[in-house]
């Protein structure tokens, strides 16, 4: 009787598109007709925007005039551009402290945050913690930029109430990138933490009482179980902080706008300088390629630590 | 009767203590005070910027600085309210629309394409998979100067399409809603496929309902990447009444340029307060979402 | 006499405009139509042009103008320059723009602008003011190779702000007009008080770099960063580093001005936090909204060769992308006539280009007891170095000053820097 009455829609359904697609067919359809607004999201303002700069390299374009050809000129450009080295550098450098401090510290507060305590303090301390992420950065970058000015700024002022010779967090090559960095781990270790806590409390319990039962310490259930339990977060964690971090720009262009000199300017920021404020289309092009090349060298690098270390259950 | 209590409870805490100190109790400390400091220092900048956008402009940079408010000076914030040429209120309508549409639209597209490729055969399938999955390598910055041609001759620039559509998708979204579609049981769908069921409803109205937390985290993502975006205003946007929060408020620093501090930090306030009201609110749901992104990433 | 003959220039101006002239009057069967949109871009805070929109809805009503602010890009001129061709690339309509000497070798390189000569001889009466009311300084600063590319609205030259209550607290005289650069150290000395305390009170601050800043003193001991014909870069000259290792003891060794960096020179100054600067007249603005008076102005110190003052002008021009330069033209005149600039004048804004707008008592009502100094030193002015190429250059030098006011790079090491990027930099436009 069931199955009478359910497959007689289904059957004249099936036999209907049948005759047109087919099962397979009209499942493909679907799939197509589905995927069809990403994919041309993705097509129009990825996949053609990269052949368009592969080809812009070898341009020399100001936007105003039309194009010449460049041939090589842009690509041998970037091997005497001396600038390049020292903004690499500067990137790397605060890519790497600010997705190191970003991740140590994130998960130290969510295994801080992940113990016994009363609700309003676990409340207050997270809100606290999480909050600053949600605000927008360049906005906040001027908060800051007034906190760290060197003379009769508010971070020097209570360093001296404390004894410490104020500090050039603005204006010196050795402080800049460190207060670009420490505004980013304000900034996002925040989120961070929110996404170790969720690692932590996706950990089932019984992991921990087994450890208890073995005799574990604190440490060594932390070292045995945590650590290799929340890997697979601890990957994801450090791949977006890498990403996000890869492209501070707002950062830095309220804190320093890239000085002193070019001791804090980022490669995205020198990107978007000799691309529209210098209008060379085609170098800008070529040097961005340089941060696409460093970017798939990495991402390799990532799948290749992650299958050595991530431990998924 | 209570001595043997008493030494019952004195050898367990004994027992308890000898395999936890003082290790434990060191650790212990070094998490609280590490809680509790960083919390202080992720609060005191905003609470220094609401405790000086009260102060009287001229004594906006007066030392020592206050943490809290000293001096009760509203009129900064009138003052960025009614200011005929920085509509703040127009500022935060524009990011919010901007960064409402965007969700949405990317909610839509991402959902869509991720159920596709979680749950559907067709040919080409793994391939344009792979090319999502591809271009999350690709970093803004690199489709930054053909966007802007094509933005160019669409011509697009100065007005907030230039913002959205290049934002209706992210491979990011079809990567994480994938995953979700996928872990759906499998039964679910065969019995919709039973009942007859087009594939537009096992999508809308069976297994999208299901994805409720991997979608609220989506949103959330998308929502605070827009409302932060700076570059894509920077260079899309010339009117001032098309202008979202982060890029006037930079702006602002230079165009008012009288070293009005207060009132920067006045109008900066407006723009945070909505947020903060809107999170104490929906803190649980927020951070929920945040964290759904990391557990199935 | 000479203002008489200023003031009847201004009532046949004034006439000119008020009454609807010969084209628009007999064109009324295109007025009832839809009026011409204009869209005029400027630097200048943009409520500076209302009361001129208002105008235009009487004197032009075949014209609807919009007037929309064009950012600084985070910079200076610079920064302007760019984002005024980043729009004009992007397709915006701009009709009008205003640029001031810095960008104007860009723009013009860029065939950006229409040359106004056309429009001028055809209008007497816009010929009769340029040639009469606007000094010829301003007038020949917005030539590009003979032809005029801007119509002079503003200009600015750079003096000393001090405030004259902490002169008075510590007993130093006002300075003098002839004071050099002992007689500033002195008054620096004497005023400043800095301990890193709370009430740390710094005697100078100035931009620590910007093309125009650094000209102000650069002038003042006879040198340049750039070449007379601004076609090579001069920064190795040994006057250049003289000028630079001053202000850079300043703050180094005497610790008598801050670090630029972060630094609210604005703020600083009006809470007496500061007690001098050097600005042009735009700095009257800002002390007016904050109620600030103890304040007067003098020259630049001087140190040697002759006395001279930077001076840069803006002015409306016509955008070569403009669909109606004949209505952009009526524009340009409306925006920088006499009421426009008076509307200028009293919101604090820059020194207006019209010598009879800057020759009414108005003017010297807006402003410090020593006002009338700003148009004064005219006669002696020189332009600020713009070559076409002023937005890779100001950056260049901007970058290095840096070095400086840190104390990371002596002035040699830093100029040598500079001078190695600038040389290939300036090899472009001879090339």
């Amino acid at each position: 009787m069931a199955t009478a009455d359910l497959s007689a829609p289904g059957g004249f359904r099936r036999r209907f598109s049948i005759a047109h697609w087919g099962i397979a067919g009209r499942e493909a359809l679907a799939g197509y007709l589905f995927t069809a607004p990403a994919l041309i999201g993705l097509l129009s303002f990825t996949a053609l925007p990269i052949v368009a700069s592969l080809v812009l390299i070898f341009l020399n374009y100001d936007l105003l005039t039309p194009p010449t050809w460049a041939s090589g000129s842009n690509i041998s450009r970037l091997f005497d551009d001396s600038r390049m080295l020292i903004i690499y550098r500067n990137t790397v450098q605060l890519v790497a402290g600010a997705t190191f401090l970003n991740n140590v510290l994130g998960l130290l507060l969510a295994v801080g945050l992940n113990r016994s305590m009363p609700w309003i303090l676990r409340y207050i301390l997270r809100t606290s913690i999480f909050f600053p992420v949600l605000t927008t950065t360049a906005s906040l970058a001027v908060v800051w930029r007034f906190l760290l000015t060197q003379d009769r700024g508010v971070v020097n002022f209570l360093l001296g109430q404390i004894g410490l010779d104020p500090v050039p967090w603005l204006s010196s090559s050795r402080w800049a990138l460190i207060s670009a960095t420490i505004y980013d781990v304000w900034k996002s270790c925040g989120f961070l933490m929110v996404i170790y806590l969720a690692g932590l409390q996706g950990i089932p319990v019984v992991y921990y009482e087994a450890a208890r039962i073995d005799g574990a310490g604190r440490l060594q259930q932390f070292r045995n179980v945590t650590l290799p339990l929340i890997s697979p977060t601890a990957f994801f964690a450090v791949v977006i902080s890498l990403i996000g971090a890869f492209q501070i720009f707002d950062n830095v262009w309220v804190l320093t706008s890239g000085g002193p000199g070019d001791a804090s300017r980022t490669i995205t920021m020198y990107i978007y300088e000799k691309a529209f404020r210098g209008f060379e289309m085609g170098y800008a092009s070529a040097v961005s390629f340089t941060l696409f090349m460093v970017l798939i060298c990495l991402t390799l690098g990532q799948f290749w630590v992650a299958r050595r270390w991530v431990h998924y259950e | 009767m209570a001595g043997t209590l008493s030494s019952n409870t004195e050898t367990a805490s004994a027992a308890r203590r000898a395999r936890r100190s003082p290790w434990h109790y060191l650790g212990e400390s070094v998490l609280w005070a590490l809680l509790v400091g960083i919390a202080l220092i992720e609060v005191a900048p905003l609470t220094w910027m609401f405790s000086t956008s009260l102060r009287d402009p001229k004594n906006s940079f007066d030392l020592p600085p206050d943490f809290w408010p000293t001096a009760f000076h509203w009129q900064n914030y009138h003052t960025v309210i009614t200011s005929p040429d920085i509509e703040f209120l127009l500022f935060f309508w524009n990011s919010l629309k901007i960064a409402l549409i965007v969700s949405a639209a990317q909610l839509l597209t991402c959902s869509m394409a991720g159920f596709a490729f979680g749950r559907l055969q067709f040919r080409g399938r793994d391939f344009l998979f792979g090319l999502f999955l591809a271009s999350l390598m690709v970093p803004a910055t690199v489709t930054l100067i053909p966007s802007f041609i094509l933005i160019k001759e669409m011509e697009l620039i100065n007005t907030h399409w230039a913002l959205i559509l290049p934002s209706i998708t992210s491979a990011f979204g079809v990567f994480l809603l994938r995953q979700h579609f996928k872990s759906l049981p499998e039964e679910l769908i065969n019995a919709a496929k039973i009942d007859g069921a087009t594939y537009f409803r096992i999508y809308w109205q069976i297994l999208l309902p299901l994805t409720g937390p991997a979608l609220s985290a989506l949103g959330i993502f998308t929502f605070l990447g827009s409302w932060n975006n700076f570059v894509g205003p920077l260079l899309f946007l010339r009117d001032w009444d098309l202008y979202t929060f982060p890029i006037a408020i930079a702006t602002l620093r230079g165009y008012m340029g009288t070293g009005n501090q207060s009132e920067v930090l006045a109008g900066i306030m407006i723009s945070v307060f909505p947020i903060l009201v809107f999170f104490l609110f929906a803190q649980r749901w927020i951070v929920q979402g945040a964290a759904i992104t990391g557990m199935k990433g | 006499m000479l203002r008489l003959s200023g003031l009847g220039v201004v009532g046949a101006a004034l006439a000119a405009c008020v009454a609807p002239d010969g084209a628009s009057s007999g064109d009324a069967g295109t007025a009832a139509q839809e009026p011409v949109g204009i869209i005029a871009t400027t630097q200048m805070p943009v409520n500076t042009f209302d009361n001129s929109i208002e105008r235009s809805l009487e004197q032009l009503p075949n014209i609807a103008l919009e007037v929309n602010a064009n950012g600084w890009g985070g910079g200076g001129w610079d920064g302007y320059s760019d984002t005024l061709l980043t729009r004009i690339a992007g397709g915006e309509q701009i009709d009008v723009i205003m640029i001031a000497i810095e960008g104007l070798g860009l723009l013009a390189a860029k065939n950006v602008l229409v040359p106004l000569d056309g429009f001028i001889q055809a209008d007497p009466e816009a010929e009769e003011i340029l040639m009469n009311d606007v000094h010829v300084t301003l007038r020949e600063m917005l030539q590009v190779d003979g032809q005029q590319m801007e119509y002079p609205f503003s200009w600015n030259n750079m003096v000393m702000y001090y405030n004259t209550a902490v002169f008075e607290e510590v007993g130093l005289e006002p300075p003098a007009n002839d004071w050099n650069w002992d007689d500033f150290l002195e008054a620096c000395l004497a005023v400043a008080r800095v301990t890193g305390g709370a009430d740390d009170r710094f005697a100078y601050s100035f931009w620590g770099g910007g093309m125009f800043g650094m000209a102000a003193w650069y002038f003042n001991n006879d040198t340049s960063p750039l070449s007379e014909d601004w076609l090579e870069s001069n920064v190795l000259d040994p006057k250049v580093l003289e000028t630079l290792q001053f202000l850079a003891d300043l703050i180094l060794v005497h610790k008598v001005a801050p670090n630029p960096e972060g630094w609210d020179e604005w703020a600083q100054f009006h809470a007496g936090n500061l007690v001098m600067r050097t600005c042009g007249r735009w700095c009257i603005g800002g002390s007016l909204e904050a109620d600030f008076t103890t304040y007067n102005i003098q020259y630049q110190p001087h140190q040697a060769g002759p006395i001279r003052t930077v001076a840069g002008t803006d002015g409306w021009g016509i955008s070569t992308s403009s669909e109606n330069p004949d209505e952009a033209w009526e524009v340009v005149k409306l925006l920088s006539g006499t009421d426009a600039s008076l509307d200028m004048v009293q919101l604090g804004g820059n020194i207006p280009a019209l010598r009879s707008v800057a020759e009414m008592p108005l003017f010297a009502d807006y402003g410090p007891a020593n006002t009338a100094l700003f148009y004064e030193t005219l006669d002696f002015a020189a332009t600020v170095p713009s070559p076409p190429n002023f937005n890779a250059v100001e950056p260049i030098l901007n970058r290095n000053y840096a070095t400086i006011w840190n104390g990371e790079k002596s002035v040699e090491e830093a100029m040598q820097a500079a001078h190695d990027e600038l040389v290939p930099e300036m090899a472009k436009l001879q090339g």
